[in-house]
């Protein structure tokens, strides 16, 4: 279905789409037994509606009376719906999500939802007409015969390096100059800043609209991000390019250090290379929301996998009937979430255990290293070596921030739990619905 | 044609999805391959640190 951008209307009629929100249409490659339909918003934030609230927004353009939205609506879905039936959809479904003004005409106000182990503290650096200046060029790496010329590159280089060379030499280097973590280290957050434009590049190749690129705090790491929320209206196939665009940009980039190694035989820049494919291994993990995560979502067709935690652990129970968030799945579909899940509070679990059961060691070693570190700086600020200084700097930081992370995961975990207790604790009294 | 129900209204899928923001980190792992860490691909760079000092 070709998506169609309701007409403007200001100020809005009374319950009508609201100017802005476009009708993406029904998606592809859903892994729910009713595929479902995608709605944009004005503030480019997304919606899913079934078949019947879809048709319902799709007939409400401004001007329309009640009577009218429901015979075009009835006939599209042969069903006999009454006028009062299309006021309660329109104001108590489309209203609050955005979708349609309410009976005064009003806009209600338009906000992200916070879910579960999200970015937090954003903000955007390079706005969306810069990105897609940059993304449109880039978007040519997307071409097949590009990318099968500069993945066999790259295979070739890593054959090279783990076959033949090795990185000892570089190695040796940063150990003898700490230093040149610094380099290696403005090299990582270079590339990380392409690897956001490789996402950004893939969104716009499929035909969708990037986003802000910018900083935020995932848990408690310092992290870029890119906007790619208008990839919602691509096909499978374009969301999985837009996720993995990220890695193969972190490809391409350990490519061109290759090749300022061959031109310059600076050993230390073949750290940066395999820092490049540690970087592609940490995306792909599928338990946090990194490109894994969205990999694996999108492969299932379940856009928010962390909001089924709960449903299928429930249903796991013996003699609990299924809730509804695991019967609308396919029976494939729910299979496979149920393996994330399971895998998912599996690797949480283990990791939490061993994080509490080598948390004495690991301190002591951290604690260790982050004395040597003190004395590095100590040391380098003593001789007048800034850049020693800096490094020595930024190794205690990275010490610390995995511990302080773990410990704000919990906390978080904690007062989403208690949060959750406290709600059906309050609904079992029938202080609240 | 029958006649739609309120009940069926109230069972109709209608939420928001949380935006996508794909994320590039610098976590300690990967700027610094030799410390000690605790996520499972660790246990990769370990032994890459381990082979490099062979």
């Amino acid at each position: 279905m070709p998506p169609r951008r309701a007409s403007s209307a200001a100020p809005h009629d009374p319950l009508s789409l609201l100017p802005g929100v476009e009708l993406l249409g029904r998606v592809e490659g859903s892994g729910l037994r009713e595929a479902p339909y995608y709605v944009r918003r004005a503030d480019g934030e997304v919606v899913q509606l079934s078949r019947l609230l879809y048709v319902v927004a799709e007939q409400a353009q401004p001007g329309r009376s009640l009577e009218e939205i429901g015979r075009a609506a009835g006939a599209e879905l042969a069903l006999k719906v009454r006028p009062e039936q299309i006021h309660y959809v329109l104001e108590q479904k489309l209203h609050p999500l955005g979708l349609v003004a309410g009976p005064d005409g009003s806009a209600p106000p338009l906000e992200r939802i916070d879910p579960l182990l999200a970015l937090k503290f954003r903000v955007g650096v390079v706005r969306p007409r810069a990105v897609r200046m940059i993304a449109g060029p880039l978007a040519a790496l997307f071409r097949v015969p590009v990318m099968v010329v500069l993945l066999a590159g790259l295979v070739a280089f890593d054959g090279w390096l783990v076959a033949v060379h090795g990185i000892g030499r570089g190695l040796s280097h940063v150990i003898e100059q700490p230093a040149l973590m610094l380099l290696l280290l403005g090299i990582t957050y270079l590339s990380l800043a392409f690897h956001e434009c490789g996402h950004a590049a893939a969104c716009h190749r499929g035909g969708a609209r990037p986003g802000a690129i910018g900083v935020g705090v995932y848990l408690v790491w310092p992290v870029l991000y890119s906007d790619v929320t208008d990839s919602y209206r691509l096909g499978k196939r374009g969301r999985l390019r837009t996720d993995l665009g990220g890695v193969y940009f972190n490809g391409i980039f350990a490519l061109a250090l290759a090749a300022a190694y061959l031109a310059s035989g600076f050993e230390p820049l073949l750290l940066a290379v395999v820092g490049q494919h540690l970087i592609v291994l940490d995306q792909f993990l599928p338990w946090v929301r990194l490109d894994g995560y969205y990999v694996v979502a999108d492969l299932i067709g379940v856009s928010d996998l962390f909001s089924r935690i709960k449903p299928v652990l429930r249903g796991l129970v013996p003699g609990r009937p299924l809730e509804p968030r695991v019967r609308e799945l396919k029976t494939w579909a729910r299979a496979a979430v149920t393996a994330w899940v399971l895998t998912t509070v599996s690797a949480l679990i283990a990791m939490a255990a061993i994080l509490v059961v080598h948390a004495p060691a690991y301190l002591s070693r951290a604690w260790g290293s982050l004395v040597t570190q003190g004395e590095a700086v100590e040391r380098a600020v003593a001789a007048g070596d800034v850049a020693a200084a800096v490094a020595s700097g930024f190794g205690g930081l990275f010490l610390v921030l995995p511990a302080a992370g773990f410990s704000l995961v919990y906390v978080l975990l904690c007062r989403r739990l208690g949060a959750g207790l406290a709600l059906s604790r309050a609904r079992a009294a029938g202080i609240t619905r | 044609m029958r006649e739609l129900t309120f009940e069926e209204i109230d069972e109709q899928l209608a939420e928001q999805l949380p935006s996508r923001e794909l994320m590039g980190s610098c976590r300690s792992s990967c700027c610094n391959p030799c410390q000690p860490c605790c996520q499972p691909t660790c246990e990769i760079k370990v032994e890459i640190c381990a082979a490099v000092r062979l």
